[in-house]
């Protein structure tokens, strides 16, 4: 699972280079985000814009990941494309998570961040 | 449908053009070829001129029924295949998915349950939206076991909206 992130204003920004989170690749994400949420800055950001499909067992990879990020720290989503999104909307997910447009979006709410 | 005799996995059909259409897919019960199933199937539904939206309702729903059949029915199994039909006519995508793996427990659909999400992050659930998202997303979804066969029949909508 291909995830490559920056720092940037004090969020960590991790992008998924992959165009599937799915049963094939969720266990690989929940790994990789965990090294990548170990050290760095408690704001981290998942930019989702390059990922087309995402399917229950990668949703629950992503849910994961925020927990395994820990309560010091704070994940919210980037980016959602049409079918990741309906994924997010019919779990209810949609509700649990904080979601940005994009990731500038994101960035430029630093401010309300909190 | 009814030969009970597993076919070898790795056939591909596909009428394509005007609706209505067919798609029939043959493939193996791993993570991968479901991956690679789901890809032909959308890729099939677009050029039936089916839209976007209902391309990926019906990418997530054939996802949850495919990897179920993977993880349970052919739990513990390094061999299977698993048959899918779609039909198209103007209004409605007509399912028909076949594996031949060990049936339903109890012969019956699993329940989709709601999960409760306004509680603490450590305990928001990482599984079990699978079943609730197929009932929400599938009408007229049955179960039959035929044989040595499940038999899963559901039908969505040509402009669902969910």
């Amino acid at each position: 699972m291909d995830l490559t992130f920056r720092d940037v204003d004090g969020a960590r920004v991790i992008a998924v280079s992959e165009s599937r989170i799915d049963a094939a690749g969720a266990i690989q994400f929940k790994d990789r985000m965990r090294e990548l949420t170990d050290d760095g800055p408690a704001r981290v950001i998942l930019d989702l814009s390059g990922v087309d499909f995402l399917d229950s067992s990668g949703l629950g990879a992503v849910v994961a990941a925020m927990k395994q990020a820990g309560a010091n720290k704070k994940l919210e989503l980037a980016g959602l494309t049409p079918t990741v999104a309906k994924v997010f909307r019919l779990t209810r997910m949609d509700g649990v998570f904080t979601i940005h447009a994009s990731v500038e979006a994101a960035l430029a709410r630093l401010a309300d961040a909190g | 449908m009814d030969n009970a005799e597993e076919p070898s996995a790795g056939a591909c059909a596909l009428d394509p053009g005007q609706m209505p259409a067919r798609l029939h897919l043959l493939i193996p019960a791993t993570e991968s070829a479901v991956r690679s199933g789901l890809i032909s199937a959308t890729s099939a539904l677009k050029s039936m001129g089916v839209s976007e939206d209902t391309q990926g309702f019906a990418e997530i729903l054939l996802a949850e029924v495919l990897n179920n059949i993977v993880e349970h029915a052919y739990a513990g199994r390094s061999e299977g295949s698993i048959e899918i039909e779609i039909r198209t006519d103007a209004t409605t995508l007509r399912f028909n998915v076949r594996d031949w793996g060990v049936p339903m427990p109890g012969l019956a659909l699993p329940e989709g349950k709601e999960h409760d999400l306004a509680v603490p992050v450590d305990d928001l659930p990482e599984g079990g939206f699978g079943w609730f998202m197929i009932h929400t997303l599938a009408q007229n979804l049955s179960y039959a076991r035929r044989d040595d066969q499940n038999l899963l029949t559901f039908d969505m909508d040509i402009n669902a909206g969910f």
